[in-house]
């Protein structure tokens, strides 16, 4: 049966999350949780010029997860973009929902929509502190 | 059993039959149910109680006759002493803002239990702010029962209140609450019983348990969401100041003063929630057809089942009592490997609705070690191949997940 919401992406990251773990000398970090189901995510980024985030460069970033499959995987793809300089600081402030369903390659239920917008949140939470 | 009776069971959800596993939120509702509150909606609506008019009247034998039913359901002595609330939530609240209020003093004690629901916890802990007195909490055994025997020195001179639930809402088990209210009562301690996951799968006695209070939450146990019923012995409810004040709960008003009016009514200010209480008098009608009995014995022969089923699995923990007997309605469960939120979403695909979370028992999961768990729960109509349609979509996650 084809698993709509389990792409084999989804499960090749959260399997084998890549950039996993801490970042020696962040210049950004921030935490987000998801309260309904207790997923977590802390994130690490070095960012170059501009301390608040603002025409800067993310040059690193890792991050320490623990949570569903989805939440993990979207850390993973999105830090794998970020380092392959596939995604830069201006773009990150402006993905939605659907644009992280693209990179998962399926539709995400209304119900797991916050799963799949942690890493992003922290992301951008970080930038901005 | 009585599946016919449930129109939604009928529906397809993403091309599948609809397995619906997700009880202890809340059930299902029967066909006489619904009618029930359409017809009245159709036939009898009028506000209730001093009406002159012939569809008041109505409204009002219907409103007070589902009063009557569920003082039978739970063999309440007096129909005055069942309060008609929103839900087991503003039972329990209404307890607490009432009772609570007038009789809990700084340095008294409140006795819950490790497993209770957030709604049998946050508000006694609000009011023990409030008034500087302190929660303590029955702990929980290695077979995910209370610690009885921690009781005698739990139970304190200080101890005003004993609430607990009935039946775990995460675990399924089945507490002793008659042993419990016994020890509480020798030491003069009031007993709150939290029968939200009782009321419909076990038969309940207030008068046998010598419960204090009792709340049932009507949702879940075939009836409206927005309907639950507060038991309170008669003598307490009437030293009670009211909860809500307005209309319906007055005798008299005054510009400065007014005098309540009667019980039941001094509790249930405002124009009462009408139909979901003649719904959940439907509610109770189709659970007295059916018979508590045989409910009971459904339940735990599906119970023994999901337990083998679920053991022959390899890496899967069960959270709760071992043995079906111990414990009704829930199963609480992880697979290792598969996060319970992707599980659902895995079942999902395939018409199965358990839920994951913490299932506002927040304490409760800190202490089993785990953020969430997968919740299966089950009612009258859940099904062996319910079951097994659970199993295999469980062993498909493990496989797409672990292989
Ligand atoms: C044990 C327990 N107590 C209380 C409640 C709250 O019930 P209600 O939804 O009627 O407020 C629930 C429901 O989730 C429950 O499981």
């Amino acid at each position: 049966m084809q698993q709509k919401n389990y792409s084999q992406i989804v499960l090749d990251h959260y399997r084998n999350p890549r950039n996993f773990g801490k970042l020696k000398e962040p210049t950004h970090t921030a935490e987000e949780v998801n309260p309904l189901c207790g997923d977590e995510i802390k994130v690490y980024l070095r960012v170059k010029n501009g301390k608040n985030g603002k025409n800067g460069k993310i040059e690193d970033i890792r991050y320490e997860a623990r949570g569903c499959a989805l939440s993990i995987a979207v850390a993973s793809i999105l830090a794998e973009r970020i380092v392959n300089r596939e995604l830069r600081i201006e773009e990150t402030g402006k993905m939605e929902k659907s644009d992280i369903e693209q990179m998962l390659g399926i539709k995400i239920s209304p119900a797991r929509e916050s799963c799949i917008l942690l890493s992003l949140n922290a992301i951008n939470k970080a930038l901005s502190s | 059993m009585f599946n016919s009776n449930f129109p939604i069971l009928k529906r397809k959800i993403n091309g599948r039959r609809l397995v619906y596993l997700d009880n202890a939120s809340t059930t299902q509702k029967p066909q006489n149910v619904i009618l029930a509150m359409t017809d009245f909606y159709e036939h009898h609506n009028a506000n209730i109680h001093r009406g002159i008019h012939t569809l008041s009247q109505e409204a009002t034998q219907m409103y007070e006759g589902a009063r009557d039913k569920v003082q039978k359901f739970i063999n309440a002595k007096y129909r005055e002493e069942i309060i008609f609330t929103s839900g087991a939530t503003e039972a329990i609240n209404l307890v607490v803002w009432t009772w609570g209020h007038e009789n809990i003093k700084r340095g008294d004690e409140i006795l819950l239990t490790e497993m209770e629901h957030h709604s049998n916890l946050v508000p006694w802990q609000i009011l023990a702010r409030k008034k500087g007195a302190k929660l303590k909490f029955i702990p929980l055994n290695e077979t995910w029962n209370l610690k009885l025997e921690t009781l005698n020195k739990l139970i304190t001179r200080r101890t005003k209140m004993v609430a607990l639930t009935h039946i775990s809402n995460v675990l399924g088990t089945i507490n002793p609450v008659e042993k419990i209210i016994k020890a509480a009562h020798k030491k003069g301690a009031m007993v709150l019983i939290d029968g939200a996951q009782a009321g419909g799968h076990i038969s309940v006695d207030v008068q046998k348990l010598g419960a204090d209070f009792y709340v049932l939450s009507g949702h879940k146990m075939y009836g409206p969401t927005g309907v639950g019923v507060l038991y309170g012995r008669k003598e307490i409810l009437e030293n009670m100041p009211p909860y809500q004040s307005g209309g319906h709960m007055i005798r008299s008003v005054d510009w400065q003063n007014s005098t309540w009016n009667d019980l039941p009514w001094k509790l249930e200010a405002g124009t009462a929630n009408i139909a979901d209480v003649i719904g959940l008098g439907a509610a109770i009608d189709f659970i007295n057809k059916v018979g508590l009995r045989a409910v009971k014995n459904h339940e735990l022969r599906i119970m023994n089942y999901v337990l083998r089923e679920l053991g022959k699995i390899s890496g899967i923990e069960i959270y709760g009592p071992e043995s079906g007997k111990d414990r009704i309605g829930v199963i609480s469960f992880n697979a290792a490997g598969v996060p319970p939120h992707d599980l659902a979403s895995i079942l999902d695909q395939r018409g199965i609705a358990i839920r994951t979370g913490h299932h506002c028992a927040m304490p409760l999961h800190r202490k089993l070690g785990v953020e969430s768990t997968a919740r299966a729960s089950f009612a009258i109509y859940n099904t062996k191949s319910d079951i097994d349609a659970l199993i295999k979509g469980i062993k498909y996650a493990i496989q797409l997940f672990c292989s």
